[in-house]
């Protein structure tokens, strides 16, 4: 059969995708999956299915590119430290991205916030907090037109945290094209379904972070009077979906692991 | 040995012999077809199933990192063949894959008449 079948060559990237060793052996066991696959089609078209169904049934039949991968990467020989680590990086650096991306999209949920409620809500300290007179001086020169002392420290508490995010989002920008030019260079999708491990990760960092901020900002709003609430809900609003997203990408990893042999 | 399975076994319901239990003596199994005919990965599993009647619910996809294990410890040997449509790996037996097989077949010989001769003494 020479017609390409989209389940079996989305099958085969992510086969691709989850397989380690030698970049011939890799390729060797690519070309003998495809082979495979593209003749058990046949075989059940032969005997009267449908060929997206006989593609379908064979994939199932040849088992989840997660547990093939386990069993080749479980005989593959060990690889070399530094390719590990550098394999592990690869993985990693699209989370990295994201991550860094996420801090630069709160800085917009904090703008966003602090035309709502105002800077106290989001960057003062809690009532009562003494500043260093030098401090003091130091935030008026820089802020002239601040009526007080903490009003100077709102308004650079305001720039300085919002340069920090935003720098954080570039920053991750730039990791995620760079994923992107080795995707591309590599011959792979640009966008693809995170590894278990990725999407692992992702889940929980992200889950333990959206825990972590919303109890800085619930404990900010009760003991602080609200002061400074909305630098950690502001981190919270964004953590959480990003969370979400990476828990829906392990469960479905996990659901087709445990659907199929 | 031919390109497909036959019609009668691909559609059985598979038995559900354990993976695991399927998995310690796949090594066999596997020298075995290739002993009795050079084949590609696709033909041995349709060998597999159909001997088996349907038996073996293996993932197909896991006998290729086993024929590459074998194929590392030098009990099968490979070559491509560039004949067929599409690109097919086609494995035989080498001398000391032939000398494997056959310790392995007397081992489970000796074991599947150990087995016969309790279970069917209480049956």
């Amino acid at each position: 059969m020479s017609i390409r079948n989209d389940c079996i060559e989305r099958y085969l990237d992510d086969l691709l995708a989850q397989l380690r060793g030698a970049p011939a052996d890799v390729r060797r066991m690519l070309t003998e999956t495809e082979q495979h696959l593209y003749a058990s089609t046949a075989d059940g078209v032969a005997h009267g299915a449908a060929p997206d169904v006989a593609a379908a049934d064979a994939v199932q039949r040849f088992g989840t590119a997660g547990t093939v991968a386990r069993q080749w990467n479980a005989s593959a020989p060990a690889e070399p430290t530094g390719v590990f680590l550098r394999q592990l990086a690869g993985q990693m650096a699209p989370l990295v991205g994201v991550g860094l991306v996420a801090i630069g999209v709160s800085g917009l949920a904090a703008r966003a916030m602090t035309a709502l409620w105002g800077l106290r809500f989001m960057f003062a300290n809690p009532p009562g907090t003494q500043y260093p007179a030098a401090a003091c001086q130091y935030w008026m020169s820089l802020h002239p037109r601040a009526s007080s002392c903490t009003g100077a420290y709102l308004a650079e508490s305001f720039a300085d945290g919002l340069a920090a995010r935003f720098a954080a989002g570039l920053l991750g920008l730039a990791v995620l094209s760079v994923v992107a030019a080795v995707r591309r260079r590599n011959g792979l999708p640009l966008l693809a379904m995170p590894r278990l491990l990725v999407s692992f990760s992702g889940a929980a960092t992200f889950s333990l972070a959206t825990v972590a901020l919303v109890a800085l900002g619930i404990d900010a709003l009760r003991v602080a009077g609200g002061n400074g609430a909305g630098q950690w809900l502001s981190g919270a609003v964004i953590a959480l979906p990003v969370a979400i997203g990476y828990a829906w990408a392990f469960l479905n990893s996990g659901r087709r692991t445990a659907v199929l042999p | 040995m031919s390109g497909g399975c036959s019609s009668r076994v691909r559609h059985l319901v598979f038995l559900g012999m354990g993976n695991e239990q399927l998995k310690g003596h796949l090594d066999l199994l596997l020298l075995q077809v290739i002993a009795d005919q050079p084949a590609h990965g696709y033909q041995l599993v349709c060998a597999l199933r159909d001997r088996s009647d349907g038996a073996f619910n293996l993932p197909e996809g896991t006998v290729y990192p086993a024929l590459h294990r074998l194929e590392g410890q030098g009990l099968v040997t490979s070559t491509w063949d560039e004949e067929a449509p599409r690109r097919r790996r086609v494995y035989r037996i080498t001398a000391a894959g032939e000398q494997a097989r056959r310790a392995q077949r007397t081992e489970w010989s000796r074991f599947a008449r150990g087995m016969g001769g309790v279970l069917g003494a209480s049956a």
